[in-house]
């Protein structure tokens, strides 16, 4: 794909948590999913100065939406009950936020104002999300180009959803409060390369403060994409780096489908949606489709015929996001393009054909559940059709495993800010600032630098291992292990390739990493996966570990032994093929020596041997 | 250069427009604060800035959208007075400004579950921080609510600031005479400008019991953390124990009348006043030379410096029983001499005095200082100032102060209202 001729544009929102205590209050941050107190909320829209509602917000109050908040006494205050106010700003956060402004070269404030960001589906229990601009226009750096980054803010993470059941929401508020360094680029990112290049710029610049949690869902990525005629579109949550530039390739292959079926639609005269639901459940009475189990109705779509099956993104079509729309009510439509199916004989599509009055340009969507239900569904999906004839919606998207999103909701307007009058303003001393500016993290250019001309390896390879973030661990096999460092390399890459493998929550990688490298020395490469394998799956050390499975690598000696055995046992075929026995006798040596001694060394003393035999 | 103006702030090679914000305090005068187009304020150092102003600002107008109010037949006619706090506010996101909802329009548009349950009219006629409230303020309120009674209102809500709200109540107790309704006091622990506010629900159960046949002052707060139930205590038996949490106001000594679940069910939890006795007026006689002095060990000078400034009354917030330091009994004796009367009450706030027990109660005793039963040392303070009002006989104040007028005093102490750090 050319972006340039597409008008890509990309903009990041990154947002990382913060270890240290919570943002307004001393309550510890780690999740805990105990809990032995709970109580329950009702969040009551408020009113701008217009004298406007929010229309969702007043529709979740009048459904009678409750929130049932979940926490373990000892864990959480009552300051993120909402039943005390706010502390002063955890002072930790607020360096640490100094620190990441000044890396980035931000213009810091020399006040710091806290905002309430009002929020009402219950994530934040007061109804607000605390926030706070920090700096203003900071810069990140990529071999695609710079980009701007115009605000760097300190907030809170909200509550964890844990379900809904009914009209209850229950969440636990053990992530509530815990500080976020939130830091959004302008959308001036041309290529999706770029894209995930600054992502892992910024999250360096993050990680060497030293100060960010780790582990799953501590840095969360919002990626904005739009290309030239398409919309903005808000992917939520990317949580892999490597994901983001497969997010924007499929979000851009996605934008260019829809275009191409608004332009095809527009050609063939479609402009409005019939609005007409029909009923047209006695066409399935007896039907052999399982799915159905009650009444059905149905919609025509005016020259949508094969739209509906048209792929958007791979495996994903037209179809499938006015699916995700009706999903709100329904689990899933039923389209023409995809029928007859599911039990759904042709017949029975002829006759829904016939009482829907569906022409040979046109589409059907059918839908099961209650009347009414139904009707709300294919509500839904006549937005969706109607959206389609205009081109690409404004959304917020959920990021799918395999790069491909799906809908969430619409993109949130603008969001509505005031003051925060229970936090005294934080008021930046100059002094302090210029002490923390003296003492900066080195930033990830410089630290790449830094590896290559100490420790003599390639300037990619000190990429790798930033990108790994294991740069304490590199140097103290340089200089505590005294470890080669193609040994280090493939001690990273087996822990890589076993993360992707295992569960990777299961794998504390700090342990594995200074166990091995302590009790390195006698191993040979080829056993580096099975060792690691057997440490991870077993919470083991290194040492305990090499001793439970018997590798220990052979003195020379030893292997001379087994060689000369091998040698002998043969002595026939050697013989016979003289400097052709190499090959099979070398494949013999190795599979008596496995895991003892690596190739090099056994080829060694196996040349010597067969020397000594002439 | 005015608030609300958009400004370009030049700082360094940055160069930032923003609504000029209002300056926080007098200390403030170093920085300059603007909201940015994203909705942030930043404050930036004066000197460290050029300031220019790109356009002026429009003053906020707050208009609220019109909302035809039905007068709904069979529906009881309920006024909401304002007295500061706000129960219900809007904001004004330009400057953060957060303005209080008065109007009946504004009261429905934001509580719209009002309009389900009463004909409601609203009324602001004070706006004051309530820790500021004073007598004359108190007699105005009565008379408002007199006013509202006799427009023929079949129940008043009084929004209050929190931190006295308990005072009110009991003053307005002993001043309102007659009561042939509800008069219900309401306020919030958290500010109405959150959506997790609970000033709506207090609200809404507040009104709802202005609905009933009680003719007392009450108090309608949340009862726990939960948005599910309010309760009514008894104006001259409630108190704030708690600085924050929304079910801060607790019923001492006695249980709270009733359960309230919005603008759902009532549950009667006690008995209440239900008969009327005589006519409706506002009897406000205060005196206001009256003290509540909270002692303490080795505590000297602090009912001295009363008597000499010629308060006429003085309630004493004792220890345990209603015991003060020997330091303070010559003083008391002297104001006694100078025909101050004095009035014991206890800091453990709950339970009952009684001088009688050991020789330092027997002692003030003896020298008159009248033991106030299990009267709230508030409330004792406002029965003090209203008795004084009406009487200047010592035995007269004595049996005043001693009999049961709203509630306040009880000659029996219920087994079972003491449930505070049961575990």
């Amino acid at each position: 794909m050319d972006y340039d001729k597409l008008g890509l544009k990309v903009g990041l929102e990154i947002h990382a948590q913060l270890d240290t205590k919570k943002l307004f209050c001393s309550c510890a941050t780690e999740l805990l999913d105990d809990q032995d107190f709970s109580f329950m909320r009702r969040l009551r829209p408020t009113m701008s100065e217009l004298g406007e509602i929010d229309p969702a917000a007043k529709d979740e109050f009048k459904k009678g939406m409750e929130n049932l908040y979940k926490t373990s006494i000892g864990h959480s205050c009552l300051v993120y009950a909402d039943e005390e106010p706010p502390h002063d700003p955890n002072s930790e956060a607020v360096t640490i936020l100094l620190q990441i402004a000044s890396m980035l070269k931000a213009d810091i404030v020399d006040k710091i104002h806290f905002m309430r960001k009002v929020v009402i589906d219950g994530s934040n229990v007061g109804g607000f999300q605390r926030t706070a601009l920090v700096a203003l226009n900071g810069k990140a750096f990529s071999e695609y180009g710079n980009v701007l980054i115009p605000v760097i803010c300190l907030e809170e993470d909200a509550a964890r959803l844990i379900e809904t059941s009914g009209k209850t929401k229950i969440w636990n508020i053990d992530r509530l409060g815990t500080p976020l360094v939130e830091i959004a680029t302008d959308p001036s990112m041309h290529h999706p390369r770029q894209a995930r290049d600054i992502a892992l710029y910024l999250g360096q610049v993050m990680k060497a403060t030293g100060r960010l949690k780790r582990g799953i869902g501590t840095i969360r990525q919002d990626v904005n994409v739009s290309i030239i005629g398409g919309a903005r579109v808000e992917i939520k949550g990317v949580q892999e780096l490597n994901l983001i530039e497969e997010c924007v390739i499929n979000e851009c292959v996605r934008q260019v489908n829809l275009l191409e079926i608004q332009k095809e639609l527009k050609r063939r005269g479609v402009a409005t949606i019939n609005e007409n639901t029909h009923d047209v459940s006695s066409v399935f009475e007896g039907t052999a489709c399982k799915i159905i189990n009650g009444p059905v109705l149905g919609i025509r779509l005016t020259g949508f015929s094969g739209f509906l099956g048209t792929e958007v993104q791979k495996g994903r079509r037209l179809g499938t996001e006015m699916a995700d729309y009706a999903k709100k009510y329904v689990r899933g439509i039923f389209h023409s393009d995809e029928l007859p199916s599911y039990g759904i004989t042709p017949e029975e599509v002829g006759l829904v054909k016939e009482a829907l009055a569906v022409g040979d340009g046109d589409a059907f969507v059918l839908v099961t559940g209650s009347k009414s239900i139904c009707r709300l569904a294919l509500k839904e999906v006549i937005h969706r059709a109607h959206l389609a004839t205009e081109g690409i919606p404004n959304e917020t998207r959920r990021p799918l495993p395999d790069g491909n999103s799906q809908y969430m909701r619409p993109l949130p307007g603008r969001s509505r800010m005031y003051p925060e009058t229970d936090i005294y303003p934080v008021v930046v001393s100059d002094a302090e600032l210029k002490l923390l500016q003296e003492n900066l993290p080195q930033l990830p250019e410089e630290k790449i630098k830094r590896l290559y001309s100490n420790y003599g390896i390639t300037p990619e390879n000190a990429r790798k291992i930033l990108e790994w973030g294991v740069e304490d661990a590199f140097v103290a096999s340089q200089e505590r292990y005294n470890m080669a460092f193609g040994k280090f390399l493939r001690l990273m890459e087996t822990l890589v390739m076993l993360s992707r493998d295992m569960k990777s929550a299961a794998v504390d990688r700090d342990f594995l990493l200074y166990s091995f490298m302590e009790a390195h020395e006698p191993l040979p490469l080829e056993s580096y996966e099975e060792v690691l394998r057997h440490m991870a799956e077993h919470s083991t050390g290194a040492r305990e570990t090499i001793s439970s499975i018997g590798i220990s690598r052979a003195s020379d000696d030893d292997i001379r032994k087994i060689i000369r055995s091998v040698i002998k046992e043969n002595s026939a075929m050697l013989e016979g093929r003289g400097k052709q026995a190499f090959k099979p006798l070398m494949g013999m040596a190795m599979a008596k020596l496995k895991g003892k001694c690596d190739g090099k060394t056994i080829s060694a003393l196996l040349k010597e041997e067969l020397e000594k035999e002439h | 250069m005015q608030v609300g103006d958009l400004i370009r702030v030049k700082k360094g090679q940055n160069t930032y427009e923003g609504i000029l914000m209002p300056f926080e305090n007098e200390l403030d005068d170093k920085f300059i604060t603007i909201k940015l187009e994203n909705g942030y304020n930043v404050g930036f150092k004066l000197e460290a800035v050029s300031v220019k102003v790109v356009r002026k600002g429009k003053p906020f107008s707050a208009t609220m959208p019109k909302v035809d109010i039905l007068h709904k037949k069979g529906l009881p006619d309920i006024a909401i007075i304002g007295t500061g706090g706000t129960v219900a506010s809007k904001i004004d996101y330009m400057t953060g400004a957060v303005y209080p909802a008065f109007s009946p329009a504004e009261l429905l548009q934001l509580v719209p579950e009002l309009g389900d349950i009463a004909n409601i009219s609203g009324k602001e006629i004070l706006s004051i921080a309530s820790e500021d409230i004073r007598i004359s303020d108190w007699k105005n309120i009565g008379a408002s609510i007199i006013d509202q009674f006799n427009e023929g209102c079949k129940g008043v809500v009084v929004t209050h600031g929190t931190d006295t709200l308990h005072f009110t109540s009991a003053m307005l107790s002993f001043m309102l005479r007659g009561l042939q309704n509800p008069v219900v006091m309401v306020g919030a622990q958290r500010s109405s400008d959150r959506p997790s506010s609970d000033a709506a629900f207090n609200l809404v159960s507040s009104v709802n019991f202005s609905r009933t046949d009680c003719k007392e002052v009450a108090v309608c707060m949340h009862s726990s953390l939960n948005d599910d139930h309010c309760l009514i205590h008894r104006g001259t038996r409630v108190r704030k124990l708690h600085t924050s949490r929304r079910d801060a106001f607790v019923s001492v000594n006695c249980p709270p009348i009733a359960k309230v679940m919005g603008a759902k069910n009532i549950e009667f939890i006690s008995s209440y006043k239900n008969n009327a006795e005589g006519d409706l007026y506002l009897d406000d006689a205060i005196e206001e030379k009256v003290a509540l002095i909270k002692t303490y060990p080795g505590a000297r000078d602090i009912v001295a410096a009363y008597v000499d400034k010629g308060y006429k009354g003085i309630i004493l917030e004792g220890t345990g029983l209603g015991h003060v330091p020997m330091t303070l009994y010559d003083e008391i004796c002297r104001g006694i001499e100078e025909e101050v009367v004095f009035g014991m009450t206890s800091q453990c706030i709950n339970g009952r005095v009684n001088m009688n027990v050991y020789r330092g109660g027997r002692m003030l005793k003896e020298a008159g200082v009248i033991p106030l039963e299990d009267m709230l040392p508030e409330t004792a303070w406002c029965k003090m100032c209203w008795v004084l009002g009406h009487h200047s006989d010592y035995s007269e104040i004595k049996e005043a102060m001693l009999a049961d007028v709203a509630g306040e005093i009880r000659p029996t102490s219920r087994i079972d209202t003491y449930d505070i750090g049961r575990w």
